[in-house]
Parts: C-alpha cells; structure tokens; sequence
C-alpha cells in the first residue's frame, strides 16, 4: 500500500479453490522425520581439497574413511556407556517392581536418581531405565520434561495421554478420544489401568530442577488423593542433590514421599578417551598431546557431559578427513592396495611439502643416499613405495606406544607408588616424546627392582600377557620360588633396602654412620639374577615402544594435533570478538591507513570504534558533551591525509545520508549521533537516570 | 421434632472414631433423613477426622451421598463434572434399573449449568448428600463458587450439601445461619487412644525362635502405649498435635527406642530404664524435621552429602555459583572495596555538624542474609567471578562460561529475576542456594567465601 491509496482491494487468485475446502487445514506438530536426515547425510561427502583440484573419489574416499575410522569407536563407547549404567538401571528397575505404596501414611513411592550436575548425560540413563522398567508388562511408564509441562493442568493431560496411548493398539480402546472425561481428569487414567490390568504407574520426572516448585507439589499433592486407586511410583532425576531437593518443596509435601535414593557414579572421562584411543579395530588416526591435553582439561573444568565429549571427538575425527588430503593414505580399511589409482600427481607434492618428509630426506642425506632423495623427490612411483612402507612402520610403532602405555597402566596398581598416573595423564606424555626416561618410567623400574618374589611372581604374570619376552622369566622364578617353598619368608634381590643395615661406629667419641649391605643368600642371589632381567626386558621394552612420535615419518597423517578447529567449534567467544573489533579495529580491516594508529586513536576508522575507546576511557557515568568535544577533536582534525580518512568515512555512512549536491563532507555531528546509535544498539550504554545528559556505562571490556 | 437418635449407631462409631463422639451426634441429628439444614459446615485443622467421621456417619445412615474431594480437581470445571459422576454413580448404585437415565454424561462449564444438570441427575424421591472435601482448597476457584454451592440446598429440595473447611472465614459462604460443627485437635487421651490403635510390633519380622524371650503381645501394645505417651509429652504436644505427624514422629522413634530391647539388654516392661537410656532421642528434634529419605537408606549425615554431592560440580562452575552468591548478598557499593586488588580508600564525606535539631537517623543494621538474595545483572556476576577466579583462568563472555550459566540457571542454582532490555550483560539473575552450601563449595575449589562477603 502506497501513500496516495486510501485502501486496497484484495483479490484471491483462486476463489472456487477457496470455497472448495470448508475448513483450512490444522497445522499439527509433527516430530522430525529422522530418516530425511540421515538420508541427506548418506549422500554428503567433503570438499575437494589441494586448491579444488583433489578429484571427488578422493573426496568421497576420505569421508568413507572417516565413517569407517569413527563409527565402531562409537559403538564402543555406546557399550562403555551402558555398561557403565547397568547397574543402576537393575536396581532401578528393582525398585519399581517391588514398591508399594503404604496404605497407613499416605506416603508415595518415589525414587531419587542422584546423578552428575548435568542434564543431557541422564538422556541415555534415563532412555535405558525406561527400557527397562516397560519389559514388565504391567508397568506403564512416562517420562516428563520440565519443558513440556508448564502447569498442572497440562501435566495431567499428558501423563493421561502417554499413559494411555500405550494400550490403544490392543482391543480398539482409544482412551483420549472418547470425550467422557476431561482430558486433564484422572479418572481417565484410573479407567485405563484398570481395564487393562496395570499394576504400576511409573512417573519419571527427568529433570526435577527444571519443575517449578509449586507445580511439583501439586502434582505429588494430587497423585497422593489417588494413591488408593491408582499404583504411582515416582521417580525424580536430580542434577544437584537430595538436601537442595528437599529443601525447595513445602513441608506437607515433604510429608507424602518416601524416597529411595540412587547414585550414579559419573563416567570418568579417562575410561572414555582410553576406549576412544586404543579401539579394537585400528582406527588409523591419533591425537596429539597438545590436543588431548586441552581437551581433558576442558572437561574438567567445565560441565562437560560424556555426549559432549563423543561429540567432539567425533568433531575432531571429521576435521582431520575433512581438512587433510592426506588422509586418504590412512590405513583404516582393508583396500591399501588401489592407493595408485587414486592418488594424484598433488598428492605426492602435498607429502614432499610435510616437515616428516624433509626430516626423512634430511636423514637420508645424511647417510649419503643422495640418489634416493633425488628419485623421491622426481619420481611419485618411488615416493609411493616410500611412503607405503614406512606408513605401516609407523602406525606399527604408534601402536606400540600405546601397548607401551597399557604395560605402564598394569604394572602401576602393582607397585606402591606415591601416585599412580592415569592412562590418558601417560598418553600425553608418551605422545610427546616425554615418556621414555621420564621420572614416572624410573620410579617404575625402580621399584621393580626392589620387589620381593611374590609380588613379583604377580607382576610377571600380569606382564604376560603384554609380553613375550618374560614368559621364560616367568619360568625361572617358579622354578626358584618351588624350591624354597618351605621358607616363608619372601626372597628378597640385592636392591631391596632390607639388605642395606645402618650401622653405628663410635670413634673417637665420634659417631660414624655406615651402610652395610648384608651378604646375600644363595637364593637371593639367584632372584636378584631374575629381578635383573626383568628389569632389563622392561627397560628395553620401553625403550623401544616409547619414541618420540613426532620424529616418525608421515606423522602428520596419522596424528591429529591441531587445536583451533576445536577452539573455534567448541568454545566461541563472540563478546571478545565485538569488544576486538572495536578496540582495535584494524586487527579486522586490515587496512592500510589505520595501520600507523596501532593502538590509539585515528580519524580513519571507523566512529563506532573511535566512540568505544573513548567509551573505555570514561567512568560509568559519561558526560555526552565530553563525549562529543573529544569525539569531535578527533573525527575533525585537520591532517595531511585528511582526505583519505574523509574516503573511509564515507564508506560508514550509508549513501542516503547524503543530499543531493551538498558536499561529501558529513559533519562531525551527524557521525557522533550514528556511532553513538551502534553503540547503543549493540546495548553498551543507555540514557541514565541519575544524572541528566549523561549516559550509563553497561558493558565493560574484558568481562 | 423427632430426632430420633439411633443410639446404636454413637455405639458403634465411638470405637472406630474415638473422641468424636459429640462431633457424631451433632453430624447425625443434622443429618436426620426426615429435616435438617441444606447446608452443613465442617471445620477444623488438619487430621482431626473430619473426613472419616462424615463419611462414616454417612454410610451409617444409608443415605445415598457422594463424597467429592478437591484435592482431585485441577479445575472448577473438573470439580462439577467430577460432582456429576459421582451423583451418577451414587444414584446408579442406588437403583441399578434406572442406569440408562443417568448415564448422559454432559458437559458442565459453569454453576448454572451445573445447577441445572445436578437437578437432572438427581433422584427424585428420598434425600440426597453431597459432601465437598476440603472445598476452601479447590485450585482457580472463583469467588462466587463457595456461595453458590453453598445455596444449593435451597434451590434443589431433596438435597443437603456439606462443606468441609479447614478454617471457616467469617465471610465465606455470604449466607447467615449455617450449622458449623467444629472438629477440635485431639487432646492428649484422644490422641494416645488413636495410636494405641494401630500399634508398631516389636520385632516386625523375625520369627520367635530368633529372640529367646519373645515378648507377648501384649507386652509390646504396653510398651507402645507408654512409649506414645512419653513422645506426646516430649516432642508432641508442642510440635507434632496433630495425628499424622504425631505418628510419623512416634514411628520414627521407635526402632531406635526398642533397640536395647531387641539386643537383649533390658526387659519389655523395662520402660523407666529404657527412658533413660534413650532420653537424647526425646530431646533432640531431628524426628520433627520431615525428610523424605528413611534414615537407613542414607548412612551418612545430610550435611556432608550435600557438600560431596555439590563437588561433582567442575571447577569453574564452582567459582561461578560463588560469584552468583556473592553479588547477591553483597551490596553493590563495597565491590569496590572487596573486588579490586589495589582498592583506594573512599574519600570520607565530611558528617554535617551535629546539632541537637538534626538527630542522627539510627542506622539499622539487618544481616544481609536474613534480607534474602538480592538480583543482580549479568556483568557484575561476571566481574566479580573474573575478580575471585585464580590467576590465569578463563575470561567470561566465552561460550564456556556462558554455557555454565545456562548450566546453573537450568539447575536451579541460580534464577533469572528480569531480563534486561537488549542490554549488553542486562538481565538479572539471583542466587538460589545457602551459606552452607556455597561456604562447602568454596572451599572444595579453595575459595574462602568468608574473605569476600560483607557482614
């Protein structure tokens, strides 16, 4: 409608069509249909990488990888999940089956699920109890978000609903649809149950916090009128505690629960990253130090749950298929074998350019193999075969870090050490190259030495599994330990400090302290001959499996270390961003003319920045007409290259500020007013009340 | 006037209903089939068996009635479509013929249509009662909702309506002349009488061969009935009068109590001795505090559980609920002198003279924490977190820190009290949690909250 038209006509395009149809069709809410989605992620594959030229096999061959890399580690850790949860979802359950409401107090039923102060994490205890508690048949159970129940009103309609849109398959009963009670009513419930035989009605209020206090008591208030005709259990998800739960309900509530309490135990993160790095299936793919550490540190420090964490595992799996061309050459699946084929001639140039490479050649230059470096550099043949051999070396000793790492985790519990590091604490040093001689791998293998035998007979058999090599050790000391069997006493080697004796000397009225080692026995001896060996395997072993990684060739391809994609992906930080952008506008310009003006103030950039630093300068209360001299001091000084700030200015101001045949040169006040608006908009300052013609400070930089 | 009153019938409630025995007679001769008022009040404070006793009179007198509970009802709507059925059902039950009359269950929406639709329903001949179960509760109830019902019996004859109350306000039913009869609390007597009725076993499970000296029974209901009398003069007449917590309390104490017994230590009728031995449990009040957990289910004490269980929280989220506490607890002008590092001393103002003419205002000083949580905006939150956390942590506005306080506020460790209008860091929020628990919860971080908090 324009302004000259006093009103318009409307006119359908299709009336009979509109006329056809009586009624206009509800809009229903209908829930997400899972299979567009997953449908529409079957077909996505990556970007062609190495500037656009990586052919689509290529493409699509790294996101096969990296399904075929991440989709059993998710497997598994669904399995540690569960396996986790087992069993706390079988008392739960128990729980339920044999609750009984107490005819004499009026009391409900109700069980209190205690978890970690998360809400998400429970989503996948709370599906497995539900599970659970429906396999008995006479159980009905619906499960309540605070979100989806604002009152009372719309909770009993919906217990009503989910309870008895369970039974309206079987015998035609259609509960909701008869229209004979208000949907809201009880009785509806109670006729269902009743028909159908139930026995117990489970309410799962999943996140208790969520619920409004009043709304909870009603809702226990009410079901605890119709305890005697209908079986409620109740069970209550609690993020914070039992006390910080009871103290939010009235008294008389208080008074109509009695209530069961469950723990549940978090997962430690550690078990998850250790199930996540040493997969049953080679996933081909490791992450770095420096990655594993800020991510567990992360953890820590904030509420993480364990799907946040799979999330951005998963996140960090897909980054590296995703941004590393490379990774085509990953050995996750079976067919290495066609690698020809689908390499391309900027493939061999993107390994010639990894750091590993030049290492590699280095080294070989070195050992004065100049003509191999020449092939490997000239012929992508060589380089294949190169590249090929030493992947399997490499991911060979990689995985021997973490065998390494595993043997360090058994042998620890064994021996009395002041802390026992945890596997992903060894992890992050064994992949920085940090492990081998560390002062954790020393304090090891000292103290084996100074094991007595049957404790060692123990080690040596944990150890067999890892190792090979001590199988015949093991032999020997059953051996020795049979033959002094009827000596109680364990045998003790020559390092054990229950050889050494301090002894005292006085001489010359002079006290003198001397050690004395004791001579050994003959059998001591010959375990002391053991414990060196065993000390010698070890050593060597860990000598072996624990090599700087970073020094491999083509680590690159299989170690995942960068941390910014997830910085950026997991924790943005959009106010510091803005707060940037203000201060120092020409960290995002780029320009040239604000570059001298590093950190100060310039009449080129841009005035809702040069208005925020100033903005900075001021008290929380700000005098506008200071604001405005200093402003003005600086939009308007008069300087040689006063015509380039003029050009950059302009660009601010939007064209329809201009008039027609007025000079470009917009007054200083006209961009006071503008950047005073922005500053405004973004809601850093507001008009204040206190005092007139100043205006509040609201934000501060570097909160 | 023949009243008539069937003395049989005082008889048998006396024993069933003890101490109502006044309460039934009145509630019978009013109830009298033949005249009566139209409309009855029942009062009295919680667990004083109004209930029962009505019902029980009721059922006595063969009259058909429905009992209707508010409690039930979410709505006025539900409570007249509810009061329909339960009419229905009463007068189906009654003549089991005429089911199909009544079975058109309509729709109810105002207490005209009620009116209406009750006159309906109801039998013509004989005298029918309806009785509204704590009606003075009954959730959105408008306000001519009370009068209305209790005119009823006027406008529909052969009907008699009564009303249980808790607490019956001079003006409630706009209408003079209403019989109330008044439920008082249970006197001593009448209390032990009531729990001597249902007694607690000794040793509930264990069969006899167990204890060599089972007790009889009627050792037990003997030490039940002096146990009850020691509690009631202990803990319940000042705390616990009414039956339900009486009880509750009474059961509680109980295990504890015969425990000597059950070890073998003193006899049944020991009960002088077991009343000394015992006498920290009559003097300490942890049994009048409700908890929903049976103390057998949680060993542990509830204090340090709250601390363990508020440890789960991580590190950051930790400072953070210690930030939100602070804020609301401190005013606003001594952040200065609290938050920063090198805080410069305020400029004092000079006092105005004192002269006799201006007499000082008296400062009064309330505890900060009696006042309750203050609300505060997100920037000062932020600032003083920023002001308490460690060297080297992390900035807030990042999404982390941003996360947790959608974290906390989701937990209901803190609550928004007003959004802010489009303001940077506008919206205001409050702290939902007490002293003990953030003072646990500092210093499991290594923050002593003490260290910050004005006096």
């Amino acid at each position: 409608m324009t302004e000259y038209e006093s009103c318009f006509i409307y006119k359908p395009g299709n009336i009979e069509a509109h006329l056809s149809d009586e009624r206009p069709q509800k809009r229903r809410k209908q829930p997400p249909n899972s299979n567009d989605a997953s449908s529409q992620c079957d077909k996505a594959t990556f970007l062609p990488l190495l500037a656009g030229r990586e052919r689509t096999e290529s493409a699509q061959r790294r996101y096969d990888l990296f399904e075929a890399a991440w989709n059993p580690l998710d497997r598994s850790l669904n399995d540690v999940l569960t396996g986790h949860y087992t069993t706390i979802v079988h008392d739960v359950a128990s729980f339920v089956k044999n609750a009984e409401a107490n005819p004499n107090t009026q009391e409900l039923p109700s069980g209190l699920i205690v978890g970690a102060p998360n809400v998400t994490n429970q989503s996948s205890l709370t599906d497995a109890i539900t599970r659970q508690i429906r396999t008995s048949r006479d159980t009905v159970v619906v499960s309540l978000l605070s979100t989806q129940l604002p009152n009372l009103k719309t909770a009993l309609k919906y217990i009503n609903q989910q309870a008895t849109s369970q039974f309206d398959g079987n015998a035609n009963t259609n509960w909701a649809g008869r229209g004979q009670y208000l949907n809201y009513d009880l009785q509806m419930l109670h006729d269902c149950i009743q028909s159908q035989g139930v026995r117990k009605v489970v309410l799962y209020l999943r996140d208790t916090e969520g619920f409004d206090e009043s709304l909870l008591s009603d809702l226990i208030d009410t079901f605890s009128s119709w305890m005697d005709r209908i079986p409620v259990v109740l069970l209550f998800g609690i993020a914070t505690s039992t006390d910080l739960f009871q103290e939010r309900l009235p008294q008389a509530t208080l008074g109509l629960l009695q209530a069961t309490h469950f723990e549940i135990n978090q997962l430690d993160v550690n078990i998850l990253f250790k199930t996540i790095m040493t997969p049953v299936r080679p996933s081909g793919l490791w992450l770095g130090p420096n990655l594993s550490r800020s991510i567990l540190q992360r953890h820590k420090e904030f509420v993480q749950t364990t799907n946040d964490f799979a999330r951005s595992m998963k996140y960090l799996y897909m980054t590296h298929f995703f941004s590393n061309p490379l990774s085509i050459l990953t050995t996750n699946r079976d067919d290495v074998g066609n690698l020809e084929s689908i390499l391309q001639h900027e493939h061999f140039e993107a390994i010639r350019t990894l750091p590993s490479f030049r290492r590699y050649a280095k080294k070989l230059m070195d050992d004065g193999d100049i003509d191999s470096v020449r092939r490997l550099l000239d012929d992508d043949r060589t380089l294949l075969d190169a590249v090929r051999t030493n992947l399997k070396i490499s991911e060979t000793s990689l995985r021997e870090v973490t065998a390494g790492i595993e043997v360090l985790t058994t042998v620890q519990p064994i021996l009395s050490l002041k802390k026992n590091a945890t596997w992903s604490e060894l992890y992050i040093l064994a992949m920085s190259g940090e492990l081998d001689g560390s002062s954790l791998v020393r304090e090891v293998l000292l103290s084996i030495k100074k094991m007595s035998s049957d404790s060692m007979h123990g080690l040596i058999t944990q150890l067999s599994h890892h190792l090979p090599a001590i199988n015949k050790i093991s032999e020997d000391l059953s051996k020795l330990m049979a033959a002094t069997a009827d000596d109680p006493a364990p045998l003790r080697s020559e390092h054990d400090v229950h050889h050494n004796t301090l002894r005292t000397t006085v001489v010359a009225q002079k006290v003198e302290l001397s050690k004395q080692t004791a001579a050994l026995s003959k059998q001591d001896m010959e375990y002391s001959k053991i414990v060196n060996r065993v000390d010698t395997v070890l050593r060597e072993y860990f000598q072996q499996s624990f090599i700087n990684p970073q020094d491999l060739f083509l680590h690159e391809i299989m170690i995942y270390d960068a941390k910014s994609p997830y910085r950026d992906a997991f924790t943005p930080r959009p106010r510091f961003a803005v707060e940037r952008a203000l201060s120092s506008p020409h960290d995002y310009l780029g320009c040239t003319c604000c570059n001298n003006a590093r950190n100060g103030l310039s009449p080129t950039q841009p005035t809702a920045a040069i208005l925020y630093q100033l903005y900075l300068e001021s008290g929380s209360q700000i005098n506008v007409s200071d604001l405005w001299s200093a402003f003005s001091t600086i939009v308007a000084a008069e300087d040689p290259e006063d015509e380039e700030a003029e050009q950059q200015r302009n660009l601010f101001v939007p064209r329809g500020d201009i008039k027609d045949g007025a000079s470009t040169n917009v007054t200083p006040s006209a961009l006071f007013s503008q950047a005073l608006a922005e500053l405004k908009y973004m809601g850093m300052i507001k008009a204040s009340r206190k005092k007139a013609d100043h205006l509040a400070k609201l934000a501060w930089k570097g909160l | 006037m023949d009243l008539n009153l069937p003395e049989e019938l005082v008889l048998a409630l006396k024993d069933i209903i003890p101490g109502r025995e006044p309460q039934i007679r009145q509630l019978t001769s009013l109830l009298s089939p033949v005249s009566g008022p139209s409309t009855l009040v029942v009062h009295g404070t919680e667990a004083t068996g109004k209930s029962t006793t009505t019902k029980a009179v009721l059922k006595f007198l063969e009259n058909p009635f429905a009992i209707i509970r508010s409690q039930e009802c979410v709505t006025t709507r539900h409570l007249l479509e509810r009061t329909i059925a339960a009419v229905n059902k009463a007068g189906i039950d009654e003549k089991a013929g005429d089911g199909a009359l009544y079975a058109a269950n309509g729709r109810c929406e105002s207490i005209s249509a009620f009116i209406v639709l009750l006159q309906k329903t109801l039998p013509s001949v004989g005298k029918f009662t309806l009785v509204f179960d704590g009606i003075d509760r009954q959730r959105d109830a408008s306000p001519t909702l009370l009068p209305a019902i209790a005119r009823l019996g006027e406008l529909i004859t052969n009907l008699s309506v009564i009303l249980i109350v808790t607490v019956p306000q001079p003006r409630l039913l706009h209408r003079p002349g209403i019989p109330h009869i008044r439920f008082p609390p249970y006197t001593k007597a009448e209390a032990l009488q009531i729990v001597s009725l249902s007694p607690l076993v000794l040793c509930p499970s264990s069969p006899s061969d167990l204890i060599p000296n089972m007790p009889k029974d009627e050792d037990s209901q003997w030490l039940w009935s002096r146990f009850c009398g020691a509690v009631w003069d202990s803990l319940g007449q000042g705390a616990a009068r009414d039956i339900t917590s009486f009880r509750s309390v009474c059961s509680q104490l109980w295990k504890p109590f015969t425990e000597p017994i059950l070890k073998g230590d003193y006899g049944v009728r020991e009960f002088a001795k077991l009343m000394v031995r015992n006498r920290a449990l009559f003097q300490s009040e942890a049994a009048l505090t409700k908890s929903i957990i049976t103390p057998n289910t949680s060993p542990t004490s509830s204090k340090s559980a709250v601390v363990k269980a508020l440890l789960a929280l991580p590190f950051y989220s930790a400072y953070l609920l210690v930030a939100a506490y602070l804020a609301s607890y401190n005013p606003p002008r001594l952040d200065q002198t609290f938050f920063t590092k090198t805080s410069e001393r305020r400029k004092r103002r000079r006092a105005p003279p004192s002269t006799p003419n201006h007499r000082k205002i008296k400062n009064r000083k309330i505890n900060r924490r009696l006042l309750g949580p203050q609300a505060f905006v997100l920037e000062r939150w932020l600032a003083i977190f920023s002001a308490i956390v460690p060297d080297g942590g992390v900035k807030g506005g990042g999404a982390d820190v941003m996360g947790q306080i959608a974290t906390l506020g989701r937990l209901g460790l803190v609550t928004r009290a007003g959004t802010g209008d489009g303001e940077m860091g506008g919206e205001k929020w409050r702290a939902n949690v007490g002293w003990e628990v953030v003072r646990g919860l500092g210093r499991a971080v290594g923050c002593e909250v003490e260290n910050y908090l004005a006096e």
